[in-house]
């Protein structure tokens, strides 16, 4: 069961280094105009990094590559109240209990 | 003059243009920050500022959506109502402004990007295959629009002609919109840059066709019982919108999206885009939308035919007009098929390249159907029968295969569809299996497109989940 993609969930804990450089790596593989250093834990993806519902579809293809698993980027968004929150960080702890 | 954001400002003489370029995407997004920089722009205009361009620096793209992540993650009434607010205030911004508002659309033109076309005062085409206007909210998304739409654009065209684009899903090119008063003038595809400003510069507004005093009150379009209410709603915004004071329109169209946007029905629509996005992604990568090496000759009518070698067919589905084919190709021809399908893609063709080498995953579903309806036949369930349950559980056309019978008869049996849908998912996972799809999203696509499959209902796989465990639990 994944982890609920929450604000309290980030807080609590960071994700694991490799989780987080596979989430960053595939935010940088969709965004190729983003340096490695602009991808923080703590950078939002919609707000900072400039990530748009076109984007996500094309990430969700990138996270799977990465973590070798289906990642459907749609049914993690309907749970969000404001998709501007949403961090690196946030994606990476999600991401990394299958 | 200086706001930040996706738009380029520039001054010569009297005309300020805002050209769009939404950063790092292969088409223009609406959203809250070009909203927030085009509110900017409005608040503090220039002196001497007389004519207001907007335009696009995306070949393909006018402007495709509004930042669909917004509406998608809108829970409440409320929420929908706050975090529109702004990007609201900014259409209504433009359409009050001093300055003569010119749109010059060059490449889609899809629901709000229509909708800021309508708030400027003269509307300017170009006449190229990727300008197309379509109303996209209610046909592919399952919510009432809220710029405008459902009133600005009946009082421009007409009820009729705004029905067909909102509920019926008509795709106009610019000589239609141009027919239909929707565009002020069309001005030809080889139309240098030069006569693009000479026009920007002169172009005057027609006067509209409006809702035309004749014309008779709207039928609601056929359609399947799940989506009934809304398209009655979608017409009866579009009756009501056609005149009347501005201010009570807004009103009603606004309270109709915050109740329709974050309905389940709508959220499930909403991420079937993402499927269809991701499956777009799983085979041309992060390809940008921008006019393709190959060329397809004018007057086209899909020339790809079965050949033995590498480049094998295009399938076409059953769409009332070519919108959306399966292309087939070896699996190393998939660089010459991606060409192909961006060549397709810019004659606003949805393409779903497979590797099947010639063979499709669409004729296998249609093959492994008409078995399923055989042995059905055989066990005195009729073909009528089974459209009337396939209707009744929202999909609009199975009786558009060729040579299938097109009467419905009886009722809702969600047993008889939940049967038919794992045959459907049994022939794409068996296609994935194969190696004819690259990703199982392509097969949510063409269970889309082929089938009709209801977009309110998501996607195939996610639907037979949710109804297989419903059907245990009757059983249970």
């Amino acid at each position: 069961m994944r982890r609920p993609l929450s604000r309290r969930a980030a807080a609590e804990a960071h994700p694991t280094p490799a989780a987080l450089r596979k989430v960053q790596q595939a935010i940088q593989a969709v965004k190729p105009e983003l340096p490695l250093r602009a991808i923080r834990e703590d950078a939002s993806l919609v707000r900072e990094l400039g990530m748009d519902s076109l984007k996500f579809a094309e990430l969700s293809i990138a996270l799977e590559d990465a973590f070798g698993c289906p990642v459907f980027l749609g049914d993690v968004l309907a749970d969000i109240e404001d998709p501007g929150r949403i961090t690196v960080g946030q994606l990476a702890r999600h991401l990394e209990v299958p | 003059m200086n706001a930040r954001g996706p738009f380029r400002v520039e001054r010569a003489g009297a005309t300020l243009t805002l050209t769009l370029d939404t950063p790092g995407a292969s088409v223009n997004v609406f959203g809250p920050e070009a909203a927030e920089q085009l509110g900017a722009l409005l608040g503090a205009l220039p002196t001497g500022v007389e004519r207001l361009v907007l335009r696009s620096a995306k070949p393909g793209s006018f402007v495709n959506g509004a930042g669909l992540l917004y509406a998608h993650a809108m829970q409440s009434r409320e929420v929908a109502l706050a975090t529109s607010a702004p990007v609201r205030a900014v259409y209504e911004r433009l359409a009050a402004a001093r300055p003569t508002t010119v749109a010059w659309i060059e490449g889609n033109c899809f629901g709000c990007g229509l909708e800021l076309a309508l708030c400027c005062d003269v509307r300017l085409a170009r006449d190229v295959p990727p300008t197309e206007f379509r109303m996209t909210e209610l046909t592919d998304y399952r919510f009432v629009p809220l710029f405008g739409g459902t009133w600005r654009l009946p009082r421009r065209v007409g009820r009729r002609a705004a029905a067909a684009l909102l509920l019926e899903g008509e795709v106009w090119d610019a000589r239609r919109a141009l027919a239909a008063g929707l565009v002020d003038a069309v001005l030809p595809a080889e139309a240098s840059e030069q006569d693009v400003r000479v026009q920007l510069e002169s172009a005057r507004t027609r006067t509209p066709p409006g809702p035309g005093a004749a014309e008779a009150p709207l039928t609601v379009p056929e359609v399947p019982p799940t989506r009934r209410a809304l398209w009655a709603l979608g017409a009866g915004l579009l009756e009501e919108g056609a005149e009347g004071p501005e201010e009570a329109a807004r009103g009603r169209e606004l309270e109709a999206f915050a109740r329709t946007v974050t309905a389940p029905e709508a959220k499930r629509a909403m991420a079937y885009f993402f499927t269809k996005h991701a499956a777009r992604a799983a085979t041309l990568g992060n390809a940008s939308r921008e006019p393709p090496e190959r060329a397809l000759p004018e007057g086209f009518a899909i020339p790809l035919r079965r050949t033995p070698q590498r480049l094998a067919a295009a399938w076409l589905f059953p769409a009332p007009s070519l919108r959306a084919c399966e292309l087939s190709v070896a699996r190393d021809a998939l660089a010459e098929g991606r060409a192909w399908m961006r060549a397709l893609e810019w004659r606003g063709v949805d393409v779903v390249l497979t590797c099947g080498g010639g063979r499709f995953v669409s004729r296998r579903l249609l093959a492994r159907s008409r078995q399923e309806a055989a042995a059905l036949r055989r066990a005195g369930v009729s073909p009528a029968r089974l459209n009337a349950a396939l209707w009744a559980a929202g999909f609009d056309h199975p009786f558009r295969w060729r040579g299938w019978p097109s009467a419905r008869e009886g009722g809702a049996d969600p047993g008889l569809v939940l049967r038919f849908a794992r045959v459907w998912q049994a022939a794409l996972d068996s296609a994935l299996a194969d190696g004819w799809l690259l990703h199982p999203s392509q097969g949510e696509v063409i269970a889309q497109l082929w089938l009709a499959f209801p977009l309110e209902e998501e996607r195939l796989s996610r639907w037979l989940k949710r109804h297989t465990g419903a059907a245990r639990a009757r059983a249970g």
